[in-house]
C-alpha cells in the first residue's frame, strides 16, 4: 500500500471535468484508490464519490493506493494533480 | 442544452437562453458530463448570473449521450453557476459536490426515476418526496 498527501492544484478544485479525468486516471490500474478530504473518503474510482469531496484548490487529500500496480498507479496519480497547475478556461 | 436554458430563463429573466446554451454546449464539448446511473449534469459559468439556478428535465425516452459504455441518459441536471472573479467564492464545486451526494442515494434517483409530472419531479429533486 501507498499512501501519499497531494494538494489540489486545479484552479476551480475538483470540479466536474477534473473528477471525471481523475476517475479515467484511476480506473486504468487495477488497484484500489482512496482519496481522503478532511472527514471525507471515496473511492477515486467512482465519480460521484469524488465529487462529494468538494475539494478546493489548495485543498491537501491523502490518496492511498493498494494492489499489485499500486506504484504506477501513484506516479499517474501525482502527475494528475500536477497537471492542475496547467488548467485554463 | 436549449431546454436547461429555456427553465433557467423562465425562472430567471435575466438569463439570456443563446448564451447560457452555448457556455452549456461548449462545456460540453470539453468533456462529457455524464455521471452515472443514466443522470448527466450538464453546467456553465454564467456572466451576470447572482445565484446558481438547477434545471431537471426527465425524459420518457432515455437518449444517447455522449456518455461511457454507450449508457442512455434519462434524467438531466443542468446548473447554471455565476461566473466569478479570483477574489469572489466560486460556488461550482460546493454545489456539485451537493448534487453529487443526492445523486449517490438510491431513494432520491428512484424518486426522480418515479415522478410521472413536473410537480412530482420537483418534489423529488427537492427530496420532498420519497419512491
Amino acid at each position: 500500500m501507498i499512501k501519499a498527501t497531494l494538494t489540489i492544484k486545479h484552479a476551480l478544485g475538483l470540479h466536474a471535468r477534473a473528477s471525471m479525468q481523475l476517475v479515467d486516471c484511476v480506473s486504468r490500474f487495477s488497484s484500489t484508490v482512496t482519496i481522503s478530504c478532511g472527514k471525507k473518503s471515496c473511492d477515486a474510482k467512482n465519480i460521484l464519490d469524488v465529487m462529494t469531496l468538494g475539494a478546493t484548490r489548495g485543498t491537501p487529500v491523502t490518496v492511498t493506493v493498494d494492489g499489485d500496480d499500486e506504484a504506477d498507479a501513484m506516479v499517474a496519480i501525482q502527475a494528475f494533480f500536477d497537471k492542475g497547475e496547467d488548467e485554463r478556461f | 442544452m436549449y431546454m436547461i436554458s429555456y427553465l433557467s430563463h423562465k425562472t430567471n429573466p435575466s438569463v439570456n437562453i443563446s448564451y447560457a446554451s452555448r457556455i452549456l454546449a461548449e462545456r460540453e464539448k470539453l468533456g462529457s458530463t455524464y455521471v452515472d446511473y443514466g443522470i448527466a449534469i450538464p453546467h456553465g459559468r454564467i456572466e451576470g448570473l447572482e445565484e446558481p439556478l438547477i434545471s431537471v428535465i426527465s425524459l420518457k425516452n432515455p437518449m444517447p449521450y455522449s456518455a461511457k459504455d454507450h449508457q442512455k441518459v434519462h434524467l438531466f441536471f443542468g446548473l447554471l453557476i455565476p461566473a466569478v472573479n479570483d477574489k469572489q467564492h466560486d460556488p461550482h464545486v460546493e454545489i456539485l459536490a451537493a448534487l453529487a451526494e443526492k445523486l449517490k442515494d438510491e431513494n432520491y434517483r428512484n424518486a426522480l426515476a418515479n415522478a410521472t409530472n413536473n410537480e412530482t419531479l420537483y418534489l423529488a429533486a427537492t427530496g420532498k418526496i420519497n419512491p
